[in-house]
């Protein structure tokens, strides 16, 4: 009696034992568009998915390309040669992942939330904060991305945000001005302000005539879209886009005609599912503004540059998966409900 | 003046008259007015019944004392991870424990400290790493079913923690000191005094730890940092047995516990992202009891929490009352009916930052259970619940149930169960108050439960039992916090289903002198949403984030002479995060307990006798590397030594 006693205790030990480890691998497979899934601050679940050849998604593929998740919320991405540049915080890092295989070619730490990126030759210039409560401790890390190494610590004060590499210049957007660098000397030559202090300069197009735009947002005042005197060094034209979200994001059309940016209700924080979201388009040539897809809970957008379909997804107030929403360039939806990892907000093609 | 304003006033005045007319009843009179004859309820204060077990065929698992004795230095949340497959979510190695009761959310699980509901009204869920299990006799879970007859917040289950009197002379001292892993200690001491008319039970105790232990994370190893803790409590009883049948008992609790906030595992070496909190909670009750013939119960109940996080201070102060009556009859047609009717009033005053000043409430209840032996082997229950709080519209709770015992004699016994019933839970304060909000459109959750048992057990010498039951749990009103525009605010989902079956097994072992037992539990919780507001969309169809389909214990017990051990082994299986396509591992977890009792003989002048048990508690022997909760370390193989000391008066008499 005992003996069974035991085997039976033995039998559901060496059952429970079989311990059922998720262990994927990722396949490489071509792909049109890379989804960079924001993720939940708090969470840290940034995430890649995929929109292979044939339109279909999948989903988690840095997880199955690597064996671990990100563990990070993803700022922004950029390419750079046959990788991706991946700006993550919260676990603050710079990783480099194959554009291919998604395994990870190498990873920088010590730079406090990084945010966006430009690419000078071998080097990543990120804009840092320091926290997001404080908007006085900003720097522009310079990176040699050879050897995962921080080359510079450039101090530019402010909260720099967007960042651009344009005539052999570094210009970040920092606050309510524009710092250019000069990325041979790794010297701030020149700040560009705007005159109102409440407003922040956020983030840079650059048009079909080669002009150099600048999104600039607030709280509470207003946004808008101002181009950049590079000769006199001073922002000139602005134009008002009401309602344009905080973050202040651009793209632009495959010809570069127009400049694209997204509205909404409420301008700051992560869209709910039911906010009322706007991608509209500024002219650069006429100056005019019309809008484009009328959606919901969208956070972020781009532009397919080799045919101009729309990118966007409406992201569930980060709190779950976002739902993909792909519109041609005429705002036509070709395709939508494919569910993607959480804050979908930026596409690269 | 509001409608529930004279719910409140009259449930004050129940209490208060029940109380009052009680003392100047006379007895006899009140029996001569029923045409059943009262049965002499033959519980007494000191019998380890819980209040509302005759009114329930719903699941009661009683913690097994040995095992409840093996693990004193640790806390509820470790015993029930260990021990039962309810799933704890553990935020790190010892920190916030909460509770997910048949695929229920953490607030739908109402905690009781003799029989005074202990969550706090502010945050509604307990965080059960700080319910320490050194200071309770007994610890009963009810799940699902008939669990509401507990009242608000019961659409999962309800936990019963419980001290035991006892009035039989007995002086006695325990100390204990337990050193562990990641330089953990734990001293507690436990002192019992009295006659068999007064009666004190004291116990204290101090535990601290480093909690640095190490772990992996993508293929490299690290030692965790800023995961420390240090807690200790108070716990004071003071039982006086006034007569035969009367009874009145003082506890106070107070417990203060300090922990770093385990950061997640990617920023263990940022220390930026470090992070402390403090908690403490003072709890007093003033209870007062009758029995036979009939039972009367009346408390008086003080509860204060205090938690400071960064500059954020959530506290409450809540004064409650609750009085009861239960009667006992039975006549020619009817075996036995048991009928108890009671009513509860709350005071409560927050003192949270975050809310609007001056923010009260007051909240009342009247119940009336009954449970009817209707045929020897045939009981139903029924029950009517109706709560009123301030501002707010609860709904009707009424519940009942069957049991019948399909075979029932000196071998065997098996019974099948059905019960339906209605539960809900109160909006948090939180939840209508924090940040400015005015949130008293939000709606209560209300659940309907159904839910079918059979259970089987063999009474031979070696004790066999089986059970299997199946629930159905829809939630309405369900409650999530949400971002809306710049803010959070907590929203109603439509509609959750939670449903899912859990099985048992428990056999015991009489081999000469030694005994031993197996037990083990499976449990399977689905859990849904049906209807929902947009950002729910993904999980139509899903099982919610973090919440395990599959989980099991099972532990194996024994004792040869003097010596003891147990096998405790808990499964949870692989559960999706809040990003349905990322995947946590399942994870099986094993741990054993080993342990001897020397027993010091005395000699004939001695008039004490002393036992010295040493025992040494592993965990985690596979070394299984695992999370609870995203990106929280957990530590593979750990352990302590435990040296008890406990000294017993002797008499003679």
């Amino acid at each position: 009696m005992i003996r069974k006693f035991y085997y039976l205790f033995l039998f559901v030990f060496l059952l429970s034992s079989c311990n059922e480890e998720d262990k994927t691998s990722y396949e490489e497979s071509n792909y049109q568009c890379l989804i960079v899934n924001q993720g939940n601050y708090n969470d840290s679940n940034g995430s890649l998915s995929i929109q292979k050849e044939d339109g279909s998604f999948e989903n988690q593929v840095y997880k199955a390309a690597n064996g671990w998740s990100l563990a990070s919320t993803i700022e922004s991405v950029l390419p750079f040669n046959d990788k991706w540049v991946l700006l993550c915080s919260n676990e603050d890092k710079i990783e480099v992942v194959n554009k291919t295989s998604f395994k990870t070619q190498g990873i920088v730490k010590g730079i406090s939330i990084p945010r966006y990126g430009a690419i000078s030759g071998n080097f990543l210039y990120a804009t840092s904060v320091t926290n997001w409560e404080n908007s006085s401790n900003g720097y522009v890390y310079k990176i040699n991305l050879d050897s995962y190494s921080i080359e510079n610590k450039i101090d530019v004060t402010g909260h720099p945000e967007g960042i651009i590499l344009k005539n052999g210049y570094v210009y970040v957007a920092s606050g309510n001005k524009v710092v250019v660098i000069n990325p041979e000397t790794d010297i701030i030559e020149n700040e560009i302000s705007y005159e109102k202090q409440q407003f922040e300069c956020k983030h840079f197009a650059i048009d079909i005539n080669n002009n150099l735009w600048v999104s600039i947002t607030s709280y509470s005042n207003g946004c808008g879209i101002a181009k950049i005197d590079e000769l006199q060094q001073t922002l000139t034209s602005y134009t008002s886009l009401e309602n344009m979200c905080y973050e202040g994001h651009l793209d632009l059309s495959p010809d570069k005609n127009f400049i694209y940016y997204l509205t909404a209700t409420e301008i700051i924080g992560a869209q709910n599912a039911e906010a009322e979201t706007i991608i509209k388009r500024y002219n650069t040539q006429t100056g005019e503004i019309e809008s484009v897809i009328n959606g919901t809970g969208f956070y972020g957008f781009n532009i397919n540059p080799s045919n101009g379909d729309i990118y966007t997804a409406n992201v569930n107030g980060f709190i779950t998966n976002s739902i993909m929403h792909i519109y041609d360039s005429e705002g036509n939806e070709t395709s939508h409900d494919e569910m993607v990892g959480v804050g979908a907000c930026r596409f690269l093609f | 003046m509001s409608t529930s304003v004279h719910y409140h006033i009259i449930s004050i005045l129940a209490v208060l008259f029940g109380s009052v007319s009680f003392l100047f009843a006379n007895t006899k009179d009140s029996i001569k007015s029923y045409t059943l004859e009262e049965i002499v309820i033959t519980d007494d204060f000191s019998k380890p019944i819980n209040e509302n077990d005759r009114f329930t065929n719903g699941n009661i698992l009683k913690a097994n004392p040995k095992l409840l004795n093996d693990l004193q230095h640790t806390s509820l949340s470790d015993f029930l991870a260990q021990n039962t497959s309810i799933f704890i979510k553990e935020s790190g190695h010892g920190m916030l424990s909460s509770i997910s009761m048949r695929g229920t959310s953490s607030s739908h699980t109402q905690v009781t400290w003799n029989d005074i509901p202990i969550n706090p009204l502010t945050m509604g869920q307990v965080d059960f790493s700080q319910l320490p299990l050194f200071f309770f006799d007994q610890i009963t879970v009810y799940e699902g079913g008939e669990s509401s007859i507990h009242g608000n917040g019961a659409i999962g289950g309800a936990i019963s923690l419980r001290s035991i009197p006892s009035f039989d002379k007995k002086f006695s001292l325990s100390l204990q000191e337990t050193l562990g892993s990641y330089q953990n200690t734990f001293s507690g001491l436990k002192l019992n005094a009295g006659n068999n008319k007064i009666q004190s039970k004291t116990a204290l105790f101090y535990n601290q730890s480093k909690n640095n232990f190490s772990f992996n994370f993508r293929g490299e190893e690290f030692r965790q940092k800023n995961s420390a803790f240090h807690n200790y409590g108070f716990l004071e009883e003071l039982n006086f047995k006034l007569t035969n049948n009367q009874y009145l008992s003082a506890k106070l609790w107070h417990t203060y516990y300090f922990r770093d906030i385990q950061p997640m595992m990617q920023n263990n070496n940022d220390s930026s992202k470090y992070e402390s909190i403090d908690n403490r909670a003072s709890r007093a009750i003033l209870d007062y009891a009758y029995y036979a013939p009939f039972i009367f119960k009346m408390k008086l109940g003080w509860l204060n929490d205090h938690q400071e996080y960064l500059s954020d201070i959530i506290a409450t102060n809540n004064i409650l009352g609750k009085v009861s009556v239960e009667r006992t009859w039975r006549n020619i047609f009817i075996p036995q009916i048991n009928f108890k009717a009671g009513s509860d009033v709350q005071y409560i005053r927050p003192e949270v930052s975050a809310y609007k000043d001056d923010v009260t409430e007051w909240r009342s209840s009247f119940f009336l259970l009954t449970a009817f032996k209707v045929l020897p082997r045939v009981d139903i229950t029924a029950h009517l619940r109706q709560d009123y709080v301030t501002d707010i519209d609860v709904p009707f709770s009424p519940s009942g149930g069957i049991n019948i015992d399909l075979i029932k004699n000196d071998k065997h016994n098996w019974k099948i169960s059905g019960s339906a019933s209605k539960s809900f839970k109160v909006p948090t304060l939180n939840d209508r108050y924090w940040g400015d909000l005015d949130n008293r459109n939000l709606q209560p959750e209300d659940g309907v439960n159904l839910e079918g048992s059979s259970y089987y057990t063999f009474l031979g010498k070696n004790k066999t039992e089986v059970h299997l039951i199946y629930y159905h749990n829809d939630v309405s009103n369900w409650i999530m916090w949400m971002p809306r525009g710049n803010i959070w605010k907590p929203m109603n989902i439509d509609r959750v289903l939670a449903q899912g079956f859990e099985g048992g097994f428990s056999q015991s072992l009489l081999l000469g002198k030694t005994k031993h037992t197996f037990n083990f539990n499976y449990a399977y919780n689905h859990t849904e949403v049906m209807k929902g507001f947009n950002e729910m969309k993904p999980f139509v169809g899903q099982q919610i984030p973090l919440l395990p389909e599959h989980t099991f214990s099972s532990y194996l017990i024994g004792q040869i002479k003097k010596f003891s051990y147990s096998l405790q082994s808990s499964y949870t299986g692989k559960r999706t995060t809040s990003d349905i396509y990322e995947i946590m591992d399942a994870y099986f977890l094993l741990n054993i307990n080993v342990g001897y009792d020397f027993h010091l003989r005395p000699s004939k002048s001695q008039k004490y006798k002393n036992i010295i048990s040493i025992s040494t508690q592993l965990n985690n022997i596979l070394n299984t590397d695992y999370q609870n909760m995203p990106y929280k370390a957990m530590p593979g193989i750990n352990g302590s030594v435990t040296v008890k000391w406990r000294m017993e008066k002797l008499y003679n008499n």
